[in-house]
């Protein structure tokens, strides 16, 4: 660290940060002392840190715009300090303000509120996490602003990249959710993407920290390995767009493949890929075509923000036909191949708990037929029977429940099935949902996946699973139900 | 000394600087001059360590001006674009020079002074002449072994461009610092610069001392009895040749007593030798080379 030049950030840069520090103090308070109720719990830390990550995407910005501009660059890059110097005194100083703020905020009002609800050692867990979230958060946001070769594309470029996990869990929910039978945003494999999200990691372990409610707010170690990565992959990125940065790159496009050659592509892919399963479902539907217009325009304009030119050059169109082309392949492929392949295998051992839940709707005369609440061909409200059982199987005890794994093996095939059949799906309330989980009370899901059936257990593989499970029937006619009933006070009553 | 060594500098594709190799000694005032887009502003850009070059190496004293940030406290660097913070006043843009370099208030005040500078003033709402007056006025404060002035010096009025010439010859009497200057106004550059480097095609083209220089250059006129041709002059060095009848006027590199004896030789009615002016040197430098002055 250079401490001529700390001193200068110092000098030149308290204005603006003493005024931060009076609304971030101003904000703390106000939220911090009016919420003791329980479920409020840690707001006043959990308001402090969503303000120091703020910070942490605007100090970049104060502290890196000299290299975007030529005239500053020619100052700044002249000074007699070397350019590692320079980005380590910087980030030390937005370091110093991001988490010094958190820290006098957090423990003044700890003092003098907090202390009745948060244990001493919740809040000394969480200044550490935090100096940890912080420091990664400036590398990568700085790193981020530095990809950009001026000041305008750099905020852009902080601004797309905090928004793209949020957009490709989207996309991930409205495109897979379609193109995967028994996909939920539960499953495994779901909001992964919220992995290239660093602030979201960082504020989700917080809340665990703080409040630790099962099974919503857990700190991850999953996360904390994340931020590692991110923070080890923005330090060599730093090294080589600031270090090694040729100072002629200010003002100039910024036409790094990080940079809005990545950003543009990958929107416009997200945004192709939803598109095309919307040609999936209906091939014939001309808004579509419309959307894709509008895409079109949209992907211009992003072109011109970045080449600064309204020039639609035939290389950008080419692309972009190129990307149409690409995501309809893609979502075609998906469903062709069962979402290669990956919709057909379940694993049944990602947790010590293999949990089935069943529900149908079915006939009030035969438990294997089904029947949609609703109403009948003559306005009447119709008349139905709910069946429903849950299975907890612990996985080291597969094999004596073999019998029921088959069974419902056999009703998760045949709505695969049915499902890879029609793109436009028959509506029904008909489902298996199957999961695992780390607990006996199932708190959080693991592997959730989630069928629609339309071809229900009989009333004689009821009667195996009976064996297993209490399987409850309920009568329901012109929507009130009944009390529930087991199955062997159902059959009986048929009789 | 500043000593540049086989520097390469490009631009994507596009070399700038090619193989250039130059030396400016202490005490030293170079103008560096070259047609637009020539490369000076890059070659000052990668003195002071705002570019890397390449290749090559640029040495001030022995120590490498972009990798040894320490050598740069003794380089000012006035960029042909001025910058200071929107809102700043001299007082606030100099926090930057006291926290960095060794910075000399005493010098600071005597120079607002003499500059008529007012340090409270807000920059932005100065002229473009005041503007180079507090540029010039931060470099020197800082005690530049190396001063390099990007057309720093244009835009000055004659009075202040006199008290600042007085001022530099002061400052190298004193402290024996070098200068490099780059301009387009090349009458400017004549009455302050000692010697001179033409900068084109990424290399210094012509090289040397200003006075020597100009000496050895002269333009020379003569009228003939009868209209002669051309080729009689094949044995000089001639930069540029124009006639008219029987009267031929020339740019004549070499020494000004033996040109004037051999152009003798071939019995002129009339011959005048005429100085040339550093504007004439540069121009007649590019057409000798088939390059013409923009």
């Amino acid at each position: 660290m250079n401490k001529n030049y700390f001193n200068y950030l110092l000098k030149t840069r308290r204005v603006p940060i003493l005024f931060f520090f009076a609304v971030y103090i101003g904000i703390m308070m106000v939220t911090g002392l009016n919420a003791h109720a329980e479920p409020d719990r840690g707001i006043e830390l959990i308001v402090a840190a969503g303000m120091s990550a703020t910070l942490t995407f605007a100090l970049p910005v104060l502290m890196f715009s000299p290299v975007h501009a030529r005239k500053s660059a020619d100052v700044f890059m002249a000074l007699p300090i070397s350019r590692r110097e320079m980005r380590i005194t910087s980030l030390l100083f937005s370091f110093a303000v991001s988490y010094g703020f958190y820290f006098l905020g957090s423990v003044l009002l700890w003092a003098i509120s907090g202390h009745t609800t948060i244990h001493i050692q919740t809040l000394c867990f969480s200044l550490i996490f935090m100096a940890f979230g912080l420091a990664v958060l400036l590398l990568f946001n700085s790193l981020l602003f530095l990809i950009a070769n001026n000041l305008f594309d750099g905020v852009v470029m902080i601004a797309a990249y905090l928004c793209m996990p949020l957009m490709i869990f989207l996309a991930e929910v409205t495109t897979v959710g379609t193109l995967w039978a028994g996909y939920t945003s539960s499953s495994w494999y779901s909001g992964r993407a919220l992995y290239l999200s660093p602030v979201y990691m960082v504020m989700e372990n917080l809340v665990g920290i703080i409040r630790r409610v099962q099974p919503y707010n857990v700190f991850s170690w999953n996360f904390v390995i994340a931020l590692v990565i991110f923070g080890i992959l923005s330090e060599i990125g730093l090294r080589k767009e600031f270090d090694e940065r040729k100072t002629e790159r200010a003002e100039q496009l910024s036409d790094g493949i990080f940079a809005y050659p990545l950003v543009i592509n990958v929107y416009a892919l997200i945004s192709l890929l939803v598109f095309a399963v919307q040609v999936l479902l209906d091939p014939r539907e001309v808004s579509t075509l419309l959307l894709y217009l509008i895409l079109l325009l949209i992907y211009v304009v992003a072109s011109f923000v970045y080449k600064r030119s309204v020039k639609l050059e035939k290389k950008t169109l080419l692309v972009f036909v190129g990307e149409v082309l690409l995501s309809i392949a893609m979502v075609f492929g998906a469903w062709n191949t069962h979402f290669f392949g990956l919709a057909d295998h379940y694993k049944l051992d990602r947790g010590p708990y293999l949990w089935y839940e069943y529900s149908a709707f079915t006939s009030v005369d035969d438990l294997g037929e089904e029947e949609n609440p609703g109403y009948d061909r003559e306005g009447e409200v119709s008349e139905w029977m709910e069946v429903d059982v849950t299975i907890c199987i612990p996985v080291d005890q597969l094999e004596q429940y073999r019998e029921v794994i088959d069974m419902m093996d056999r009703v998760r095939v045949q709505a695969i099935d049915d499902f890879y059949e029609n793109p436009i799906q028959m509506y029904t309330n008909n489902n298996l949902r199957v999961f695992n989980s780390n607990e006996v009370d199932h708190y959080k899901p693991i592997n959730y996946n989630s069928y629609r059936i339309h071809e229900l257990l009989s009333e004689e593989e009821l009667k195996v699973l009976n064996r297993y499970a209490p399987v409850v029937v309920s009568h329901a006619k012109g929507w009130e139900y009944a009390p529930s009933m087991k199955l062997e006070e159902y059959l009986e009553t048929k009789q | 000394m500043l000593k540049i060594e086989h520097i390469y500098k490009s631009f994507g594709e596009k070399p700038v600087l090619n193989d250039l190799n130059l030396e400016v000694k202490d005490g030293s005032v170079f103008g560096l001059v070259g047609v637009n887009g020539a490369g000076k502003s890059t070659l000052l850009r990668t003195i002071a360590g705002v570019y890397q070059a390449d290749s090559g190496s640029i040495t001030l004293n022995d120590m490498d001006t972009y990798l040894c940030p320490e050598i740069r406290k003794e380089i000012a660097f006035a960029a042909d674009e001025f910058y200071y913070p929107s809102g700043s006043t001299l007082q606030s843009l100099k926090v930057l020079y006291e926290t960095m370099y060794d910075f000399d208030e005493k010098v600071f005040a005597e120079y607002c002074d003499l500059f008529e500078l007012d340090v409270k003033a807000t920059i932005s709402n100065l002229s473009k002449g005041m503007k180079r007056r507090v540029s010039l006025v931060l470099a020197l404060s800082i005690h530049p072994k190396l001063l390099l002035m990007d057309e720093a010096y244009d835009g000055l009025e004659p009075l202040a461009r006199l008290r600042f010439k007085r001022l530099l010859a002061q400052r190298i009497e004193e402290e024996q610092i070098s200068v490099i200057i780059s301009s387009h106004n090349l009458r400017e550059l004549e009455d302050i610069c000692d010697s001179y480097g033409i900068l084109e095609d990424g290399k210094i083209a012509s090289y040397g001392d200003l006075i020597d220089n100009r000496g050895k250059v002269n333009k020379y006129q003569l009228a003939f009895a009868e209209e002669v041709d051309r080729n009689r002059f094949s044995a000089f060095d001639v930069l540029a040749f124009e006639q008219e009848g029987r009267v031929v006027q020339m740019v004549i590199r070499g020494e000004e007593e033996e040109v004037s004896e051999t152009l003798n030789e071939l019995h002129p009615l009339l011959l005048d030798v005429l100085p040339v002016t550093f504007e004439e040197l540069f121009i007649y430098e590019l057409e000798s080379r088939g390059r013409s002055y923009e």
